[in-house]
Formats: C-alpha cells, structure tokens, sequence
C-alpha cells in the first residue's frame, strides 16, 4: 500500500510540473523545488521558457527535502495533490457472512476445541467491477473489550467467485483463539474485510445483526469450561512408612474432559496440617503426576519420627479444586536399638496349652534407658494378645530378654501360633515389632488333670457329695 | 462309631420313655379296675394316695442319690468330649474345662438342670412292691455302677483328643445296667407287682 501511494503521490508530482512547463501556474506555488543541479537533471529553454527537467531521483529527493524543511508547505502539496479514489458506477460491496457449520451443536465451546469457521462472500459486481477482497477473522472472547484478529489473512480474487452464485467461502480451520482465556462466557466472532474501496465490519456494516440457519453477521458462542477431577484411587504416597532418604513417590491422575492442562500442586503438611511446603506440575489430562521427594528435597534427617499429610489443589486455569488431607508418609525414626533372634521354646516337647513357653529375644540397646518390650502372642481363639511387659535398661552388651510365663488356655489347645516383641523404641529395621511363629501345633489334649490326680478325687467327690446332699435334703423336704 | 453312640443314647432314652407309659398304664389298668367294682366316684389322686406304699428313708435317698448321679453320668459320657457332639459339649467352655474345678462345675450345673426329673422318677417306687433283693441293688448297686460310669467319662476326658471305645463302652453299660436296675420296679409290674 505505501508502494502505491508513493507511486501515486510521484505520478501527482509531475502533473503540476508538466502544467508549470505549460505555462499554468498552480495556485498557491509559494515555493518552487530547487533543482539539485547535479548531471543527471538539467535545464533547457524552449520558446523563452526555461524548461526544468528532473529525473526520478530528484523528484525523490526534493519531495523527501521539502517534508523536512517545511512540513506544512508539504501537507498543502500533498492536499492539493489529492485525488480521491471513485469506485466504478453501480459498483456495490461484497456480502460478507461468518458460515458456522451445525451452529447449533456447536454453540458451547471449550478453550481447547477446534474451531472451523468460514467467510462466505457474495460479489454481485461484474467481473470487470470486482475487486480483490481482504478478509481477517477477528475474535472477542469473555471479558475483552476489543476484538483482535485470529487466523491469518484471506485474499479473495476477483476471478474465485463462483459463476453462477457469485459467490465463494474462505475458511480458518482448527482455531483455538480462547486457548488462554481465564474466563468463560460469551465469545463473539466477526470479519474485517477490504475490497479495495473501503473497509467493513460484519458486525456494523448492515442495519440489523444477520442470522439464518449457519450464517451470521456476528457468530457468538458461549464459552465453557468442565473444571478437573481426581481419581480419588489414584491418591497414593508409596511407601507410606520409610525412611527419610527413601524414593517416597507421590502419584495421582487428574483427568479434565475438556482436555486442557492441568495446574497440579503438592500441598506437603505436618502432623498440624499446616502447610511446609507446595510443588507445582502441569499435567496433560489423565496422565499420572508425580512427585518424588529425593527429586523435591522433601524430607531431610530432621523428620525422622514425624508423620505428615498432604493433599492436592488442581485446576485448569479457570476452575480449580483441592482433594482431602490424606495421611502419609510417616518417616521412620533413626534406629535405637538393634533386636535379632526371636525364639520360643516350650517346657517340653509336648507342647501342653497349660505349659510355660519361654520367648526370649536378644536386645543390643547403648543408650536408651527404661527400654520397654511388650510380649505378645496371637491364636485364632486370642488374636494379638498381650502378656507381659519387661524394661531394661542401657548396655553395650547384648542383653537377653527372657519371658517364661504360661500364655494359653485350653481354647488354644490343638492351634498354630505366633508372637511378637513390641518395644518402645526403633529397632535397626525402622520397625518397633519382631515376631516368629510356633515350629507346631499346641498339644490337643484339654485336659491337664490326670485321672489319678488329687484334682480328679476332689472333683468326683464334690459331685457325688452334692448329689448325696441333694438326696439327703430331699428326701426329708418331700418324702416324709 | 458316632451313629452308634447317638443310638446307644436313644436306647437310654427309649428305656426311660418305656418305664414312664408302663407305670402310667398299670396306674390307669388300677384305677379303672377299682372304680368298675366299688361303682364310686373318687379321682386318680385319691387312689395313688391309697396304693402308697413307705419304702424306707434310706432307699428313698439312695434313690434320689442314683437318679442325679445317673443324668451326671449321662451327661459326663455323651456331652463332655467333642467326640460325640461336635457343638453340643462341655469342652466349648474351655475356660471352665481348664479350670481344676471345672468336672464340678460341670456336674453340678447338669444336677441343676435335671433337678425335677431326677426329684419325680424315685417318686413311683412308692406304688411298687419291690423285693428286698432287688432293693438293696438299687441301693448299693446302682450308685456303685454310676459312679465307676462317671469315672470312666471322666477318664476319657482326661486323654481327649484320645479315645478309648472299650473304656467308652464300658462306661456306658455302667450306665445302661443301674438304669435297667433302677427301673425293674416298673418292668417287673407287668407280672403284677403293682400293689
């Protein structure tokens, strides 16, 4: 366009030059070009008359001298040399519309769908009339102000119009104008088109806004949003109970059905839930996040023994959401004592429910004092039973923890069991329990007393006293 | 060896059913009898108040004696173990089973439980004339035999989950022959021994 209007403003230049060599004097030539004189340009005389020829050069060069010498000398050229552009007789602008196939399905739109939308242009004017037409999409999505253009530039030529409708479409596939939108509502579509004459708007250039079937002056949408969603399943820190320097991943999936990114943070809190810190990825849809905590830093040897929470907050930009407060991890103290050798042994071989067992485990324990260790033992008739409580104390030996104490009764009687030592501090293993299982079945004999025993002679004779009593009373209450 | 032993109980039970609608015949064959020849109107009450006869404090206690030790046996020999009853047994309370006590417990609760029975049954003896012979078995015999049955139960409960069969069976016939003994009076009044 500046080419043209160069070209325009040179070939107005020489109009009043060559009316000036013909003795007409422009009104009011208040200044004259001066002739730079140089080998390329010089003067002639033809009847008395001095005749100034220039070449292009110097005219360039004069025209660029005079706007900087005298600017308003150089509008009132350029006024005077002016010529407005006349379109042709019965010349009538194109017929713009936006073309929006299945408009009805497709009025709600998200920020990541692809949109196709059409210019379809009508040109009634004779082939000779028509002009080229110059067409931009221009958007106005939620909350702007002004439209801005999308897609690139469509040319239409005068010779692309269809010869029996006199009309032709442009289209602009696969737009995502609204792809970083922070709002949602109404999105408005028109086109800027040029035909060479003037410049138009569909928006404004016909009286009343234009619709039929999938055509409009201006296409508006409404522009929506699905906000994400966790898979609650999917929640995990692994493993829940480590160690500090341990690779605890934490891993969810969030999913957004429109497809956008998603915005995932790691909320880290204390046995408070209050906040310690937070990590953020941003996440396709229903992929896995992931946060490592060796990769984060997460965990240093002062959280030994604390146990945390965390929870999520997610969002797409324009919807964001958070998850409940899950537990974990609960990061294993640094060991305190070192427990190996779990053992049970019965009285004898027999295995009798009403024996004594002896459990012992061995115990290396260098600095705490007052280490207690709980004894338990679990049969299907007494799961997880308790027994007895020792406490020793600090040693750099190895100390025997010995308990001799009789542990089942007769429902246990012809059943497996196991055991296990819970003590009050860590052992080496970051675990406060060690356990072993019985080499066999208890004996399934119920009853301790032998038929000979003490026990058996008092029980018969109870019963046959009482028996005899009961014959006694009654016999004198109601047989006499 | 289980169908046996429950068949071996019903024989126990079909013995007691048997003595009952016998000693409930001949009362009725009497009562009927009487009142065709006295042409009078008196009640079955009256007559067993009639047909009463004193069988001796002595025998009266022993009898009550034999008749708690007896459903004790029972109850020793086909409900203490886990052999016969699978979930019917005394061994399902293993706290009192383990306990030194627990055969006590255990025998006094089934006197409890057949305290009427065992109080009505010796009742009959006093319609019956019972020879002396046969009284002084019933008084000496009869607990002799059930105690040795309720020793024996107690025996296999000691060496459960042993079993023993001779032992079992002996202490059930310890316990069939005091029954049978303790209830002749009964069967013996079919060759009229009713009063």
């Amino acid at each position: 366009m500046k080419r043209l209007a160069a070209c325009m403003i040179v070939v107005c230049l020489l109009l009043p030059l060559a009316v000036q060599a013909a003795g007409v004097s422009p009104s009011p030539p208040k200044s004259t070009p001066s002739s730079s004189g140089d080998s390329s340009s010089g003067t002639t005389k033809s009847g008395g008359k001095k005749i100034v020829k220039l070449d292009l050069e110097d005219l360039i060069g004069n025209l660029e001298k005079w706007s900087q010498d005298d600017p308003d000398q150089y509008e009132y050229l350029k006024k005077l040399l002016y010529i407005p552009f006349v379109p042709p007789k019965n010349y009538s602008a194109p017929t713009v519309l936006i073309w929006y196939p299945n408009s009805t399905e497709n009025a709600k739109i998200t920020r990541n769908e692809k949109l196709d939308i059409y210019a379809w242009v009508k040109n009634e004017n004779p082939i000779e009339v028509r002009s080229d037409v110059y067409l931009y999409l221009e958007a106005k999505g939620p909350g702007q102000e002004n439209f801005t253009r999308i897609g690139s530039q469509r040319v239409i030529l005068a010779n692309e119009y269809s010869s029996k409708s006199n009309s032709t479409t442009r289209d602009w596939s696969g737009l995502t104008p609204f792809l970083d939108s922070r709002e949602v509502g109404n999105a408005t579509f028109r086109i800027w088109f040029n035909d060479m004459h003037s410049t138009y708007c569909t928006d404004t250039m016909y009286s009343e806004p234009f619709h039929q079937n999938n055509f409009f002056s201006v296409l508006e949408l409404d522009l929506v949003n699905s906000p994400p969603k966790v898979d609650e399943e999917s929640v995990s820190v692994e493993p829940s109970r480590a160690r500090y320097n341990d690779p605890i991943r934490y891993e969810a999936r969030f999913a957004d059905s429109d497809g956008d990114l998603i915005n995932v943070t790691l909320h880290l809190l204390d046995d408070q839930n209050k906040e310690i810190v937070n990590y953020t990825q941003e996440v396709p849809s229903g992929t896995n996040v992931t946060f490592a905590a060796t990769e984060y830093g997460l965990f240093g040897e002062r959280d030994a023994g604390k146990n945390f929470s965390y929870m999520y907050t997610y969002g797409d930009g324009l919807d964001s959401n958070r998850t409940e407060i899950y537990l974990g991890p609960s990061i294993l103290p640094s060991p305190k004592i070192f427990v190996s050798d779990p053992n049970v042994e019965a009285a004898d071989e027999n295995r009798y429910w009403w024996q004594n067992y002896r459990f012992s485990l061995k115990v290396k324990n260098p600095d705490v004092s007052n280490l207690k260790i709980d004894l338990y033992t679990s049969t299907p008739s007494h799961p997880n039973m308790y027994q007895k409580t020792k406490t020793i104390n600090a040693s750099d030996e190895v100390q025997d923890v010995i308990f001799d104490l009789q542990p089942f009764d007769v429902s246990d009687a012809d059943e497996s069991f196991s055991y296990y030592f819970r003590y009050s501090e860590t052992d080496q293993n970051s675990r406060e329990e060690m356990g072993g299982t019985s080499g066999g079945k208890i004996n399934p004999k119920i009853v301790k007393y032998p038929i000979y025993s003490m026990v058996t002679v008092v029980n018969i004779l109870a019963v046959l006293l009482a028996a005899l009593a009961c014959g006694v009373v009654i016999e004198r209450r109601f047989y006499r | 060896m289980m169908r046996l032993e429950l068949l071996l109980l019903g024989l126990i039970l079909a013995i007691l059913g048997l003595a009952m609608v016998i000693h409930k015949t001949c009362l009725d064959r009497i009562y009927h009898r009487v009142r065709k020849t006295t042409d009078g109107n008196f009640e079955m009450e009256e007559l067993k108040k009639h047909l009463e006869l004193p069988q001796g404090s002595n025998f009266n206690t022993m009898m009550l004696l034999s008749w708690l030790l007896f459903f004790v046996g029972m109850a020793y020999l086909f409900f203490q173990t886990p052999a016969i009853f699978q979930n019917w047994n005394y061994f399902q309370l293993p706290r009192i089973a383990s306990a030194w006590y627990g055969m006590i417990i255990f025998g006094w609760g089934v006197m409890g439980l057949t305290f009427i029975p065992a109080v009505v049954i010796p009742e009959i003896y006093k319609y019956y004339i019972i020879h002396g012979t046969i009284k002084k078995m019933m008084t000496f015999l009869a607990p002799l035999l059930l105690t040795i049955s309720i020793l024996l139960s107690l025996y296999l409960g000691a060496i459960y989950p042993r079993t023993d069969d001779m032992i079992w069976y002996c202490g059930y016939f310890a316990l069939l022959a005091p029954l049978i003994l303790l209830l002749s009076p009964v069967f013996l009044s079919i060759k009229g021994g009713v009063r």
